[in-house]
């Protein structure tokens, strides 16, 4: 039994590795080019070859890949001397990195003429000083040249080249601003993926963590209310259609579970649109949410978005809790029941219902995976900020780093659920070999 | 004494005609109304798509003048042409002139889900085959070979396979484009592995059968063996999987329409037109969602059903 754990969870850990590069090379190698993505196709190649050594873009795929699951902080400390730390400034509402100094001042580095470096230090009440560096800061590197490693003003860690009149383009407002005695290598800041920093949106330039959290609550009250609600629901109806195998019941609930199933969630969302929200006037079409508490303050907003859901789901595990019931009813220790005189709901509650369950409570949790696909659509089409419509945004405006710590997230859960499938399983089903 | 009769000629039993084969499965599809059903929504749209305009008969737009404007077809069942626009007849209701009304560019509505239908049974049918011939292949290569080649085809394919589908295909476009093209890659990479693991467990059975065996020692090469041996004898549950999935990439062509990364417009792609319909449902106008909405749910439901009847008359036979 442990062996039989531990070797899923390897193989867990295995796929979740093979996923995520699959995801990284994917979001990152494939062609497409971030810097036009994000900063539209009228750039030059200098602003793109700036914007790219800024953002690590041009650095090998092994090195962004690490720097996106494990983060580049560390590597970055190593070549500045000090370490470096996140710190939240609260006027300016952001995130930022600065170098600590060995007495806990934090510091970042500029300099306007590649000669004289100079050091910001960042005092207790949130404003700043600048500190003149001398020339005995320029360290010579293996190649010979004179270098200083500090964190640059934007907060990732740079490398100037001494007497460098390097170019830098940087997006202000609306306009390019070229700067002179840039740093010639930059290192951009980040935890890593594993450290709950995904990285920074080329999109919204905020932290991807900061909106992934909340969207990710938002689905799983979604997701875990339409869960709730599907699955004693089609358990039920199963049954009763396993029950009365060939009889009209059954032909009327295994038909309508096949419409309900086959039809596209945009389509039955439209349908219960159009007949609840346009025509009946019953239900709110659409999920407004102007505050975090908006959804518990209106929670009729949820209704249709969730029987959406609901009569996608429903139709699948109704089948599957179907054709497992009828089986169930014509093996011989059934029939022997039968024989003995049992009354038939005696037979059903004692001695059908835990054998057939077996499968559909598999099935359903495998099922997670048709949910995410559900929950992408109906948040797009009822407009609820979950995380479904934060990865389909992503994906239309190409924001890589949103779109590769979206999917991971929803591939961990895929994935998490399978092996807890897979416990329960073992569970209920105590002849299952450990192989 | 007892005289063995032998027969005077030994005939191999008749092969059915590829006709006497298609009646067949016809008069199988008649015994289920459920299929009889799925076979009248199926067929409906099949016919329209195939007579939406006279391309049937003009060669020149099989080769993709149809839709860009440059090769200029006279609509048959379509009634007009899907890119026309009416001058001040925007977002009107059914009438006769447009029997579904129009959309908010005044283009006839009939006329684009007609013409819709032929986009996603063309789409449909080719990325099923693209991710068959793929998958097909991946799985009679790894259930055939076994071994080293079956474990690490088969933790590709199963982290593949743990990406919820909607993921594979939001990423695929992110990185490529929304494109017809790029539409049939990402179904076929979603698809392939799931093709590939059934046709393994097929190939697994398969595999020791004596005719294998005798083919192996004739010294047939592997390919021929797999190709030529196993494939055609593992069709039966592969033909019924793939209907399923015609199915299937129906749904998923439809779905990325309406996600914005289908087909670009002014391409009268179902999905995209409930997209951009529904934000005139609050406005009084829910033509354009709901006849798109209708039509994919009809072909969706009628390819299941097709599906359901035909595996459940098959597996009454079996």
């Amino acid at each position: 039994m442990i062996t039989f754990l531990l070797r899923r969870a390897f193989y867990l850990i295995l796929t979740l590795f093979a996923v995520s590069i699959g995801i990284f090379a994917m979001s990152e190698i494939a062609p497409g080019n971030i810097a036009i993505n994000s900063l539209g196709n009228t750039i030059t190649p200098a602003q793109e070859a700036s914007f790219n050594a800024q953002n690590g873009l041009d650095q090998p795929a092994v090195t962004r890949y690490i720097r996106w699951m494990i983060g580049s902080d560390w590597r970055a400390a190593g070549l500045i001397g000090y370490p470096v730390r996140q710190i939240y400034e609260a006027d300016l509402n952001r995130w930022s990195w600065w170098g600590a100094l060995p007495d806990g001042t934090l510091f970042q580095n500029y300099t306007d003429d590649g000669e004289n470096m100079i050091r910001v230090e960042r005092l207790a009440d949130g404003s700043t000083r600048d500190v003149p560096l001398g020339p005995e800061v320029w360290k010579t590197d293996a190649e010979g040249f004179p270098v200083f490693w500090g964190v640059d003003r934007e907060g990732r860690a740079a490398m100037w080249v001494r007497g460098d009149d390097n170019e830098a383009w940087t997006l202000g407002k609306s306009t390019w601003r070229s700067s002179k005695g840039a740093p010639r290598a930059y290192i951009p800041l980040q935890k890593g993926l594993l450290r709950g920093d995904p990285g920074v949106s080329f999109f919204t330039r905020r932290p991807v963590a900061e909106t992934l959290v909340p969207r990710l609550m938002n689905t799983l009250l979604l997701a875990g209310i339409a869960f709730v609600v599907v699955m004693p629901l089609a358990l039920a109806l199963g049954m009763l259609a396993g029950l009365n195998e060939g009889r009209f019941l059954d032909r009327l609930l295994s038909i309508s579970s096949l419409v309900a199933t086959a039809t596209p969630e945009f389509a039955s969302g439209v349908f219960l649109i159009l007949i609840f929200s346009t025509w009946l006037k019953w239900l709110p079409g659409a999920v407004v949410v102007t505050s975090d508490t908006a959804i518990f303050e209106r929670p009729q907003m949820l209704v249709l978005p969730i029987i959406t859901l609901t009569l996608i789901e429903l139709g699948y595990v109704l089948r599957i809790t179907r054709a497992s019931m009828v089986e169930v009813m014509r093996t011989n220790y059934i029939r022997t029941a039968t024989l003995k005189g049992l009354p038939q709901w005696r037979i059903v509650t004692k001695h059908a219902l835990r054998n057939a369950l077996m499968a559909p409570i598999t099935v359903i949790i495998l099922h997670v995976n048709w949910l995410i696909g559900g929950i992408v659509v109906v948040e797009t089409l009822f407009g609820f900020p979950g995380l479904g419509r934060y990865v389909m945004e992503a994906a239309l405006f190409k924001d890589v780093f949103a779109i590769e710590a979206a999917t991971m997230v929803l591939v961990v859960i895929a994935v998490g659920t399978q092996l807890v499938a897979d416990l329960i399983y073992t569970y209920i089903n105590p002849r299952i070999r450990y192989t | 004494m007892a005289v063995i009769e032998q027969p005077a000629t030994l005939t191999a039993p008749a092969r059915p005609s590829v006709w006497g084969r298609i009646a067949a499965v016809l008069a199988l599809l008649g015994r289920s109304r459920v299929a009889i059903a799925g076979l009248i929504l199926v067929g409906f749209w099949v016919v329209l798509a195939i007579f939406a305009d006279d391309c049937i008969i003009r060669p020149a737009c099989w080769v993709g003048g149809g839709s860009d404007g440059t090769v200029v077809s006279t609509p048959w069942l379509a009634r007009y042409s899907p890119f026309e626009q009416f001058r001040g007849r925007n977002l009107e209701g059914p009438s006769a002139d447009h029997w579904l009304g129009t959309d908010r560019n005044g283009r006839d509505l009939w006329a684009r889900i007609v013409q819709g239908s032929r986009i996603i049974l063309v789409l449909a049918p080719i990325s099923v085959l693209i991710a068959l011939a793929i998958g097909g292949t991946l799985g009679l290569i790894a259930g055939y070979f076994g071994g080293q080649i079956d474990e690490l085809l088969m933790r590709v394919l199963d982290a593949l396979m743990a990406f919820p589908q909607i993921l594979l295909y939001l990423i695929i476009i992110a990185a490529l484009g929304p494109s017809a093209v790029n539409v049939v890659l990402a179904i076929t990479i979603a698809g392939a592995p799931g093709i590939a693991r059934l046709v393994r467990s097929l190939t697994l059975d398969i595999k020791t059968r004596d005719y294998v065996a005798a083919a192996q020692t004739r010294g047939e090469s592997p390919w021929y063996i797999m190709f030529v041996e196993i494939l055609p004898n593992a069709r039966g549950p592969i033909i019924i999987d793939a209907m399923l999935r015609v199915g299937y990439a129906v749904f998923a062509i439809g779905t990325l329409g309406f996600l914005g990364l289908g087909l670009p417009p002014p391409s009268p792609d179902w999905g995209s037109i409930v997209n951009t319909g529904r934000k005139f449902i609050q406005a009084g106008h829910p033509w354009d969602a709901l006849w798109a909405s209708l039509s994919i749910a009809s072909l969706v439901v009628g390819l299941n059903l097709l599906a359901d009847g035909l595996s459940e008359e098959l597996g009454r036979y079996r």
